[in-house]
């Protein structure tokens, strides 16, 4: 069972993603030709043995995912998961161009990798910096499969969380429904909370 | 190369076929390897030591530092995609063409600080073949639209010219039946011998013009079908024009 995280921790955690969010829609209007709105972000904390039961749109329907795995200070693997249709027609949003099939071709999920990478870069780039620790990062690769699939190859000793933030891409006349997973070992969920405690102590 | 310690591990990259170049946090170029070399006709005594920023202009724009800016406190890799940015380096084909690049950037840990890793990979000839298969397959879906089309107005086509065959039979049957009936009545009439003869020829007559009219209405409808008259029916006579 899940210790209890102090409400006014998860809000300082919900305030630093919400800003990585916001940056990486920076970058991606920055980037592209077309008007990218990422909505406020939902931020949830659930076991890893939940996560088949979460990310609703999701389930059981053929899934893209952009992941980096990282070590060090913290232990975990980040991905930004969609479902195929709606990757493919985001990358069509973004590229600009006319929608062909609801498919990503090897260009596509280069394109897609990109964009999961600037939001996988923002939010882990907030965290980072309140953690002023050492992390080593993996690139940023492609997966496809289910929910589930993706992070079964990750290997982290005991108990495992997962923080989801869904967020809703908005570009053109288009929004898909985007899921960061943010799968980490308990104690590095720990160490995090740690440091959100040192930053309000120091605040307040 | 520049006098980094460590380098020696980054002679390994030197010949990979694949664009690798090393700078500092200042934009300084520290390994420019001979792939990079070829793709951009620039060679390392010419970029070593200098700014990347003076030989590249789009590693210039604001929105690629604020970007490549994170690598040098060791963020997660940075990747440029073809579809969105083309090439990061000038590098240009026989063509004039710039090399389609997909491009990562690695932090490089080091006592001295981070430095920026580019593997760059030239990705033309995939782009080039993604499209050629696109246009392929858009074809083959239009041609396939166009078949289904034909084969539709076809289906729609046969069941009218069937209707329109079976609405002709049926304005034939019925002359047709009126000679038979009439044959038949001065067949009995002889038989019993009791035919009047000029009666018998006047409906002799009268069944020859019927014939007559009979064979008329074959041949317009063998003229209609062969000649596409505003008889027959709209759909068969488009089928036919196409």
């Amino acid at each position: 069972m899940m210790e209890k995280i102090p409400e006014s921790s998860m809000d300082t955690l919900r305030e630093l993603i919400n800003i990585g969010i916001g940056r990486a829609a920076g970058i991606l209007n920055e980037l592209t030709r077309a008007r990218v709105i990422l909505e406020v972000p939902v931020v949830e904390l659930i076991h890893m043995e939940e996560l088949s039961c979460h990310a609703a749109s999701l389930n059981g329907t053929p899934s893209s995912a952009v992941r980096i795995d990282y070590n060090g200070y913290i232990t975990g693997s980040t991905a930004l998961v969609f479902n195929t249709a709606g990757a493919a027609a985001l990358v069509y949003a973004i590229t600009g161009e006319e929608f062909e099939k609801p498919e990503l071709d090897v260009m596509m999920e280069e394109t897609l990798k990109e964009v999961g990478n600037i939001c996988i870069n923002g939010v882990m780039g907030s965290i980072g910096n309140i953690l002023h620790e050492r992390i080593t990062y993996t690139p940023p690769r492609y997966d496809k499969g289910t929910v589930s699939s993706f992070f079964k190859k990750t290997i982290i000793d005991g108990q495992m969380l997962v923080i989801i933030i869904n967020t809703r891409f908005m570009v053109s006349e288009i929004d898909v429904d985007g899921y960061i997973m943010m799968l980490l070992g308990f104690s590095s969920f720990e160490k995090i909370l740690s440091k959100i405690a040192e930053l309000e102590g120091d605040a307040s | 190369m520049t006098g980094i310690p460590g380098n020696t591990i980054w002679k390994n990259l030197e010949y990979l076929p694949l664009g690798i170049c090393i700078i500092d946090r200042d934009y300084t170029v520290h390994f420019w390897n001979s792939c990079m070399e070829q793709w951009t006709r620039k060679g390392k005594g010419e970029l070593t030591g200098t700014d990347l920023r003076d030989h590249f202009t789009r590693i210039k724009r604001t929105a690629f530092q604020d970007r490549l800016g994170s690598i040098f406190t060791g963020s997660p890799p940075i990747i440029f995609s073809s579809q969105i940015h083309a090439y990061i380096f000038d590098a240009p084909l026989p063509d004039g063409m710039m090399r389609k690049q997909q491009t990562t950037v690695l932090p490089l840990e080091h006592p001295s600080g981070y430095y920026a890793m580019f593997v760059c990979e030239d990705v033309t000839s995939l782009t080039e073949e993604i499209q050629a298969y696109r246009e392929m397959k858009n074809t083959a879906l239009i041609e396939l639209e166009k078949r289904e089309r034909a084969e539709y107005n076809l289906r729609v086509a046969n069941e009218d010219l069937l209707a329109y065959i079976s609405e002709a039979t049926v304005r034939l049957k019925t002359p047709v039946s009126l000679i038979e009936e009439n044959l038949r009545e001065i067949l009995r009439e002889v038989e019993l011998g009791n035919g009047d003869m000029e009666e018998m020829i006047i409906i002799m007559k009268l069944q020859i013009q019927v014939a007559a009219t009979v064979v008329e209405n074959l041949r317009e409808l063998n003229d209609a079908i062969i000649a596409g008259k505003r008889e027959i029916p709209v759909a068969y006579r488009n089928m036919i024009q196409e």
